[in-house]
């Protein structure tokens, strides 16, 4: 079983240590999960069959899992790639065709497990006849809550997510932000264990993208454990301490985030502005094993946040409205 | 348990809030137009017609919303994909059906409770308007009855056996020593009314048309023998009443009624439930509120099957499913009865006499016989699998001027465990591996 908890050499551990450790189809019971593993998954396979039971797509393919309490964890893959299905079979709203699974040492799906789990789905699917509080509430109810702890998170999550203003109006009106928004506060009612995000950022702009990443990495620092589905690369980059990358229904990739983006062959010095001398004389030193000497540049989206940030600072004072998102 | 009520709320204010109140609304116009409209020959028949539209008006809206709500939620949960937020908490699917279920059984009883209070009123206004207060009371007051314990039948004062026709009735011809005795026990106090106790008598006789004939009614103290003679003319089709002085029934409350013709003309049926001494009646409202109730428990079962169609279903097979069952359930006296009629097999089921039509000797062919065979189990196999409405529908009782019996909200209740209980389980067993996609 690839083992992604233990860092190895060049951080990746590439296909073959996914496929070819399993114990084959008939594989053990899972043992009790240490205190440290909260997902774990062995040989997980998923086929979808057609009406007659004949096997059509194999979705997920002996997949191997472990995923520490507390960490933020990526799970990559282009469409199709079985992300979603892993999800689900951990949910379980899909019941794997071999293998186990085990979420916080319970069986997917068993109350147990989903009582200490936060899911927000790939699309925001609500009650749209309900307002933002309702929902809550109603979510809030499924999980046992006491009224007055209820209505207190719910106030909570609402300040968290930035949906004052547009707590009472129906979701039907919500804007597909919003409705990431009410999605993500849902997932928190209970005050989970374990969140599972699908494509969190989906439907968000720039502004609403970075409130989701401080929150992921808010969880991360209250010690939960998040397993984050993006096709979105940057956001993971943003905030995964690990990742595994599927690719049709396999493990390509699992690693350390900082050891698999790491260019072992190139060398990274940064220092203040250098001057005409400066330079000449590092050329001098390196030689020609010198690549360039530029400028660091910024992303994007920190130069998009900047100037958003400095317009409200000089043209308009007043905060911005959560539903403009 | 906690889960489960409030599963059921959500579904609760779900529907209210997709306007399904609505409904009554159209059951309103649906009452009032037909009743207006009709035509009336005699002055209880437009409050007779209020009361038919409003009890079958109530059982069919009712259950056109409950069926078609329960069929379409959870597919569309599914559709929806509001399911996978629902799934991902700690409700077990048991629970989910449950819940579900429940909510559609709270929006029943809110949709029967603004019919039936409608219903009250309207047909307390038509009978107002048309009757005087001893019409209105008569015809809409719960009578309730005391049976006779046993009957007996004595010519020339020997007890014969009684064998009665398929028809429940046993006939007796026109001789004039034939004597239907009725035996009741312990009639006191239940049915004195004041100074009286009161009997009515419905015979039906093969005359044509509403045929009079006269008889006697004798009253007997079995303890004593000191009997009272009253003479009656009884009706075809209609209820004939008598009244007779309470001392006439023993220390026990025990009394005889024996029944004589004194015209010779044509045959009368007689049942064991034809005679029988009158109770105090219920009021109205309260029989109302009994028959309400029965059609909750009928709504209760039409939920939880459409609820079984909807766990493996899509929104329009479920609904088609729903409704498929329910008319089944509504025709199960139907069924029944083709399945009797298919008994004398094909050739009957076929209306086709043998050496008649297609020529055929004496018996019908083998194919033709196997045929019928099948039908036959087919059709009481499916008559014995559907649920029988008929144990809901109190509305005979209430159109005939009756009490419902308790006995009859007790099946009725019964019959919602058995059957809504195994509708919930099967939903329970298809939904519990069914995958959300």
């Amino acid at each position: 079983m690839s083992d992604g908890n233990s860092p190895v050499g060049g951080g990746a551990e590439v296909k073959a240590g996914a496929r070819e450790a399993g114990p084959g189809p008939a594989a053990p019971e899972l043992p009790v999960l240490s205190e440290d593993v909260v997902i774990e998954t062995r040989d997980l396979t998923k086929v979808f069959a057609d009406f007659w039971g004949r096997p059509k797509v194999t979705a997920v393919h002996k997949l191997n899992l472990s995923i520490r309490r507390g960490e933020v964890f990526g799970l990559l893959g282009p469409n199709g790639s079985g992300k979603t299905t892993t999800v689900k079979m951990l949910l379980g709203l899909l019941f794997p065709t071999s293998g186990q699974a085990r979420v916080l040492g319970y069986r997917p799906g068993s109350v147990k497990a989903t009582g200490r789990i936060g899911f927000l789905p790939e699309e925001s699917y609500f009650y749209r006849f309900l307002d933002a509080v309702e929902t809550l509430d109603f979510y809030g109810q499924l999980f046992r809550l006491p009224r007055k702890v209820r209505a207190e998170r719910i106030r909570t999550l609402i300040g968290l997510v930035g949906l004052e203003g547009a707590a009472r109006r129906p979701l039907r009106e919500y804007s597909k932000g919003m409705m990431r928004r009410v999605g993500l506060a849902q997932a928190l009612i209970n005050d989970p264990d374990v969140v599972f995000l699908d494509e969190p950022t989906s439907g968000l702009d720039p502004i609403g993208n970075r409130e989701i990443k401080d929150l992921i990495l808010r969880l991360k620092a209250d010690g939960k454990t998040v397993l984050l589905c993006s096709h979105l690369l940057a956001d993971v980059e943003d905030v995964c301490d690990r990742i595994a990358i599927l690719h049709r229904g396999e493990l390509s990739v699992t690693g350390n985030m900082r050891d698999l983006l790491a260019q072992r062959d190139l060398t990274q010095v940064v220092t203040r502005r250098l001057s005409e001398g400066q330079l000449a004389r590092l050329r001098e030193v390196v030689g020609d094993d010198l690549i360039s000497v530029e400028a660091p540049r910024t992303t994007l989206e920190e130069l998009f946040l900047r100037v958003i940030k400095e317009q409200e600072g000089v043209g308009n004072p007043e905060p911005r409205p959560a539903h403009l998102s | 348990m906690w889960e489960i009520l409030s599963l059921a709320r959500h579904t609760f204010r779900e529907s209210v809030r997709k306007k399904v109140m609505l409904v009554a609304g159209l059951y309103v116009v649906v009452v009032v137009v037909s009743t207006g409209l009709a035509p009336s020959y005699y002055p209880e028949a437009r409050t007779e017609l209020a009361l038919a539209v409003a009890l079958k008006g109530m059982a069919l809206f009712g259950l056109i919303t409950v069926v078609f709500l329960a069929a379409t939620n959870i597919p569309d949960d599914i559709h929806e994909q509001t399911i996978y937020s629902l799934l991902a908490k700690p409700v077990t699917r048991w629970r989910l059906v449950a819940g579900r279920t429940l909510g559609f059984v709270l929006l029943a009883a809110l949709l029967l409770l603004v019919m039936s209070v409608f219903s009250w009123a309207f047909i307390r206004f038509t009978a107002r308007r048309y009757l005087d207060r001893a019409q209105e009371a008569e015809l809409l007051a719960g009578r309730r009855f005391l049976p006779a314990t046993s009957l007996q039948v004595l010519k020339g004062g020997q007890v014969q056996e009684i064998t009665p026709s398929p028809e429940g009735y046993y006939w007796v011809h026109g001789d004039l020593d034939m004597v239907a005795r009725y035996s009741f026990l312990n009639v006191l106090p239940a049915a004195r009314w004041g100074e009286h106790i009161v009997g009515e008598l419905e015979f039906i006789s093969n005359a044509r048309g509403t045929g009079v004939l006269r008889g006697v009614v004798t009253v007997t103290n079995p303890t004593t023998g000191r009997s009272e003679d009253i003479g009656l003319l009884y009706q075809n089709y209609k209820v004939s009443t008598f009244a007779f002085a309470p001392d006439l029934a023993d220390e026990r409350g025990n009394v005889l009624v024996e029944v004589k013709r004194s015209s010779t003309e044509d045959a009368l049926g007689v049942r064991p439930r034809d005679l029988r001494l009158r109770l105090r009646p219920i009021s109205f409202e309260w029989n109302l509120a009994k028959a309400v109730l029965s059609l909750l428990m009928g709504l209760t079962v039409a939920a939880a099957l459409a609820v079984m169609g909807s766990t493996m279903l899509s929104s329009l097979v479920s609904i088609c499913f729903g409704f498929f069952l329910c008319f089944l359930g509504n025709v199960v006296e139907g069924l029944q009865g083709l399945a009797a009629s298919v008994a004398q097999p094909a050739a009957v089921f076929f209306n086709l006499t043998p050496g008649a039509s297609l020529g055929l000797a004496e018996a019908p062919p083998t194919w033709m016989t196997v045929l019928g065979l099948v039908m036959r189990y087919l059709l009481t196999g499916v008559s014995l699998v559907v649920p029988d409405f008929r144990t809901f529908y109190a509305s005979p009782y209430l159109l005939a001027g009756h009490s419902v019996p308790v006995s009859f909200l007790g099946s009725a209740a019964l019959y919602l465990l058995l059957y809504g209980g195994g509708a919930l389980v099967v939903a329970w067993l298809l939904f519990r591996r069914r995958e959300m996609l």
